[in-house]
């Protein structure tokens, strides 16, 4: 298993390689950093630029802006409460916080750490267990994909917060929206009200951009308006050196695997890793009260499960042609164009690309530690000493231009401009977002995968629940649902003993 | 304004006029519309095909655009709508955009192009499992006799191509396949190799990396004849089923494009096709190349509208 990964370590290693996975890695955390643009777009964008290039040199570029952009997300969500990427709302939760307590250098160097963390552990799964590890993707179909969608929506619960009604009132209207457009299983067109650009339904970045980062820009207005132009002040300190983040070993561990096992199944991507392994963190921790107010663990617990899913997606798309996620699906495009055939061929007939590539996955993960935590992380955060009534214009501006690129659609500024409206309403109401997003994400999943289910059992109900894989998640779901109300039990009966 | 001044203005603006036809294509870029987000399949064809062309048609640089949407149909109609001067053209996947005035009220019919070239056609061809118990086409058959309903059969989506061909399928062999509609080609394969579903029923290309791995079993294609990159599969016709159904790709451009332009343009992809290197390239991809100029590309629309039509008629792929 080991002889083709040394064979390929010169060919990972020769100049053009590592200068393309260091130019890979500061394009991928600026692109991730800028809230609209994704990796997805920039890998997209750097595809046809790389026809002329070496196999290994593109591909050196795409794990650069793959591993780096999944970083760069946390940056604008830990100084600006804005997800650079979707998966990075999840990092927002802590990581603002932390900020607004003057400890937001320590939650970028968290941020980094994590990211780093992450992605070297999902690296090395991809090297060591690329092929048999895409059995379980096989093993996945409609029922087991329904089954982890209604996992994620009972999450949900976890992130309800202190007011449960306006949470799930959130929830419902991430679910409504994931109803808008064609419906995969009939061909029907649904809510679109004849619009061509409905059709498609709500792309995911539309929502999150018009939700997360267009109220702080109306917010910042407003409050120019009232205050008056002030610089705002740089609190940028909150030292704490990479030996503390080490003390929440247990969590990057629990958040790789769970990041690595949403990484191996197609469909659930870096946010649902996110969202899961702060969840699972939240749940195991001896002070779960703390989440949300500032525990660095949050934001470590949320870095490293988006990480972690990177080179684990590409697991599937490497062995079976599945892409794990939409970043991994334009990396195969760019593999395709190379002449670079998915499958179990690719191993043996270009294994020096394959585990080079690999390779390169690990070593951009390393570079993040440098690159985004000495030189992005300062650079970035000279964003703060900005005055408000610059920086709202100013992100106004680069939503609006990463909201375009998506489908070169006007239509979705518009649309951008409707959550936004909507997101400033919900945040003066204090609704939380995040159920929104994540009705959106996991509301089409849950629905599609229960129909096809139905479809090829031909209205069986047992088919849902007659495998082994399922009836393990179904199990899940209960314990995450339960866990709340026998831990209300539990304090109530400690609380009573106390006063016996 | 004197009359000579006028007149030389005038003459000096015709010789501008003259040269910018003639010039095509002059200095700037040619938009390409790509109807499909990047990244996919039609998109990364498109982006491998477009330097061969720029190859063989002198001054010619392509912009990609992608334009992504109601399964085509945003692309498809911004397609329709440019104007005809050579410097906006795009891809067209049939039958696909021809589907589409059918299932609702569109801003293009297949009159609203100018068909510039065919560059590939991909056969419709059924497959199971190598470890399944079905070895021949009329293994399937009878097992779906015996089972109305219960073959499932995974496609990439409701109203595409592949949708088509399993409703002729249906009629022609008499039996009640279900479509089972994935989001794609990659999920549907994955369905059948993880044994979720019965049967696929895509095109052939998508299948080859997996019957070379000896994953995938074709029963049949599609096709009028044997293929050139799987001869050893046999077609529905020879095993007595009359179906030949498949997706294309080609260059359109909008109606009324100018004749010479057309020309240019088709007899460069004529060339890009049959490029060593381009064949090469698309060999080891598995893309069924069939290459046809102007006017047998608008015959075979037509013949494919027709099919479409008729299948809308007597059962629609949508109700």
């Amino acid at each position: 298993m080991f002889d083709p990964l040394l064979q390929a370590l010169p060919v990972a290693f020769a100049w053009s390689s590592i200068l393309a996975m260091v130019i890979g890695t500061l394009a991928g955390i600026l692109v991730g950093a800028l809230p609209g643009l994704s990796a997805t777009m920039g890998i997209a964008v750097l595809i046809p630029l790389t026809f002329g290039l070496d196999p290994l040199v593109a591909l050196g570029m795409m794990a650069g802006i793959y591993n780096g952009a999944m970083y760069g997300g946390a940056i604008p969500a830990v100084l600006l409460r804005i997800p650079g990427t979707p998966a990075a709302i999840a990092t927002t939760f802590d990581g603002y916080v932390m900020s607004q307590q003057g400890r937001s250098g320590f939650a970028l160097k968290v941020a980094v750490f994590s990211s780093a963390f992450g992605g070297i552990m999902s690296a090395i799964a991809l090297m060591t267990l690329a092929p048999p590890l895409s059995k379980i993707t096989l093993a996945f179909g409609p029922a087991e994909y329904f089954w982890v969608a209604v996992f994620g929506l009972a999450s949900i619960s976890v992130l309800l917060g202190r007011d449960p009604v306006k949470g799930l009132i959130a929830a419902c209207f991430g679910l409504v929206l994931s109803t808008v457009g064609i419906d995969q299983v009939t061909g029907h067109e649904r809510f679109t009200f004849d619009t061509l650009e409905l059709s498609s339904g709500f792309h995911i970045v539309v929502l999150l951009v018009g939700l997360y980062a267009l109220p702080p820009v109306f917010i910042m207005a407003e409050e120019a308006i009232k205050k008056g132009i002030s610089a705002a002040e740089l609190k940028f300190g909150g030292a704490g050196s990479y030996l503390d983040i080490l003390r929440y070993w247990k969590t990057l561990i629990r958040s790789s695997i769970i990041g690595i096992i949403v990484g191996i199944l197609p469909g659930a991507g870096g946010n649902i890793a996110a969202f899961l392994s702060y969840n699972e963190a939240k749940r195991a921790s001896r002070d779960p009260d703390s989440f949300g107010q500032g525990n660095p663990e949050g934001v470590a617990a949320a870095e490293c499960g988006n990480n972690a899913d990177n080179a684990a997606a590409m697991i599937p798309a490497l062995t079976l042609g599945v892409p794990g996620s939409s970043v991994s699906a334009v990396i195969l495009g760019g593999l395709l164009v190379h002449g670079l055939q998915p499958g179990p061929a690719l191993f043996r007939e270009n294994a020096d690309v394959v585990y080079g590539f690999m390779i390169q996955m690990l070593v951009t993960s390393i570079l993040l530690i440098p690159f985004g935590g000495l030189l992005a992380t300062r650079l970035f955060s000279q964003v703060l000493r900005l005055p408000r009534v610059m920086l709202a214009p100013l992100i106004i501006g680069l939503t609006v231009v990463g909201v375009y690129c998506i489908n070169n659609s006007i239509f979705d500024l518009y649309m951008m401009l409707c959550f936004g409206l909507v997101g400033y309403c919900m945040e003066k109401l204090k609704f939380p977002l995040a159920p929104a997003v994540l009705g959106l994400i996991l509301g089409g999943m849950a629905e599609t995968n229960l129909r096809l289910t139905m479809l090829i059992s031909g209205d069986d109900w047992r088919a849902l629940v007659q495998n082994t894989i399922s009836q393990i998640i179904i199990a899940l779901v209960v314990v995450v649902l339960l866990y709340p109300v026998v831990r209300t039990l539990m304090a109530n009966r400690a609380a009573n003993q106390g006063e016996t | 304004m004197s009359f000579y001044k006028g007149a030389a203005l005038g003459i000096a603006l015709a010789a501008l006029a003259g040269t910018a036809q003639a010039a095509w294509p002059e200095d700037r870029p040619i938009n390409v519309i790509i109807a499909y987000a990047p990244g996919g399949s039609t998109d990364v064809a498109a982006r491998a095909f477009l330097p061969f062309i720029e190859r063989y048609l002198e001054g010619a640089e392509f912009a990609v655009i992608n334009r992504p949407g109601a399964g085509g149909e945003v692309g498809t109609t911004e397609l329709a709508s440019a104007k005809p001067d050579g410097y906006t053209i795009g891809f067209l996947n049939s039958p696909s955009f021809l589907q589409k005035p059918y299932e609702r009220e569109t801003r293009y019919t297949k009159d609203s192009f100018t068909y510039i070239a065919n560059l590939v056609y991909d056969p419709g061809a059924y497959a199971v499992k190598a470890d399944s118990d079905i070895q021949t086409i009329q293994d399937y058959i009878d097992w779906a006799k015996e089972n109305p309903r219960r073959m499932t059969v995974a496609t990439a989506g409701v109203g595409t191509d592949d949708h088509l061909t399993l409703s002729q399928f249906n009629s022609l062999a008499d039996i009640q396949l279900t479509l089972v509609p994935f989001a794609g080609d990659a999920p549907s394969i994955q369905a059948v190799l993880g044994g979720h579903v019965k049967s696929v029923g895509l095109n052939l290309s998508p299948y080859m990396n997996w019957v070379k791995e000896g994953q995938l079993r074709v029963l049949a294609i599609a096709s009028d004849e044997r293929v050139d990159m799987a001869p050893d599969i046999p077609t529905f016709r020879e095993q007595g089923i009359d179906l030949v159904n498949g997706s294309a790709r080609g260059l359109g451009a909008p109606a009324g494009l100018p004749d010479d332009i057309v020309e240019k343009l088709s007899a460069a992809v004529e060339k890009a096709v049959k490029d060593p290197e381009f064949v090469a390239q698309s060999e080891k991809q598995y893309v069924p190349l069939r290459y046809m100029n102007s006017a047998e590309y608008r015959k075979f629309i037509d013949q494919q509208d027709a099919m479409v039509k008729q299948q809308w008629e007597t059962d629609p792929w949508k109700k």
